[in-house]
């Protein structure tokens, strides 16, 4: 439910100013499985209009990061018109499912969600499912595209 | 649906949303971001007023517990790091650091600075990662006992400017 109430806005793309969220998601921050004091890792998405990727970085234990690799989303990054720092002007659009160790990231530019499976500081696409969005930076008319595997 | 509203939509076990939401206006306030702190209080950063907002949640509808401006420009998102909340400003090119008492009171830790453009945030371990979307930077900072925030470094994340989206692990 955590994933969903963040993912709300930030498929919906160009909801400035609204802010929607999911009633019982009231416990703690969502548990980071994935990393431990020792080290882990930090995803950084692109949002990029030629092609979304997720980059991918190793966290030190005294926390500074280096690059661990670049995993292109199968989509496309959006820009929200008039927008310059802010390209989706959302938050989370990027989301971890601590339960299922999942990285979820939004393709606005092509309306379409991918998911990766992590493990340490690598990813692996499992799927590209449509959002059910209309960004106006969406032109190709398909309504959905093809799970990767 | 357009500006100033936070829907509240119910979740029901197989994770759909109900039909339809409580709608909570808040006028002026341009509510952006949210997070929940571990009293389920619910975090606001609102952009119309550059302000952190604490409402507790019942129900569907939000009460007000506390509301502190930030002095910075474009506040608009608003990430949790352990008992801390940072809110990025985007226009001022700083994030904005809170404690949340038990009854939804803010505590304000100050300013910090960034590169330009902040925008999303993620931590863990006691470490805040602040993206900004200026140059498409990532900056690093620890989170020190009381909140402080020390920088550690940076990264430029490439092809990533404007970009949004960052998760810790």
């Amino acid at each position: 439910m955590k994933v969903l109430s963040r993912l709300v806005p930030a498929v919906a793309g160009s909801l400035r100013g609204v802010a929607a969220l999911a009633a019982p998601a009231l416990a703690a921050p969502a548990a980071h499985a994935g990393g431990s004091p020792g080290g882990g890792a930090v995803f950084v998405q692109t949002d990029n209009t030629a092609g979304n990727a997720v980059v991918a970085y190793h966290r030190a234990p005294d926390g500074a990061l280096t690059l661990a690799g670049t995993y292109p989303t199968g989509g496309r990054g959006g820009v929200l018109t008039g927008s310059v720092v802010d390209h989706l002007a959302s938050q989370g659009s990027l989301t971890y499912d601590g339960e299922h160790g999942l990285l979820f990231a939004v393709n606005a530019g092509s309306d379409t969600v991918s998911v990766f499976g992590v493990s340490g500081d690598r990813l692996e696409l499992r799927q590209v499912v449509w959002s059910g969005g209309s960004s106006r930076s969406r032109r190709t008319g398909r309504r959905s595209s093809s799970p990767r595997r | 649906m357009n500006g100033n509203d936070v829907d509240v939509f119910a979740v029901r076990h197989d994770g759909r949303l109900s039909a339809s939401p409580v709608v909570n206006s808040e006028p002026g306030t341009v509510p952006f971001a949210i997070s929940f702190d571990r009293d389920g209080h619910v975090l606001i950063a609102e952009a119309g007023t550059n302000a952190l907002a604490a409402f507790a949640l019942s129900g569907g509808g939000l009460t007000q517990q506390a509301v502190a401006g930030t002095g910075q420009m474009a506040t608009c998102w608003v990430a949790p790091a352990g008992r801390y909340f940072y809110a990025s400003n985007a226009g001022s090119g700083s994030v904005s650091g809170y404690t949340v008492s038990g009854s939804g009171q803010l505590g304000a830790l100050g300013n910090t600075k960034t590169d330009a453009g902040t925008v999303d945030a993620s931590a863990t371990h006691g470490f805040l990662y602040v993206q900004t979307g200026g140059a498409g930077i990532v900056d690093e900072f620890a989170v020190g006992s009381g909140g402080a925030l020390s920088p550690i470094g940076s990264v430029t994340v490439a092809g990533a400017v404007g970009g949004e989206g960052i998760v810790a692990l």
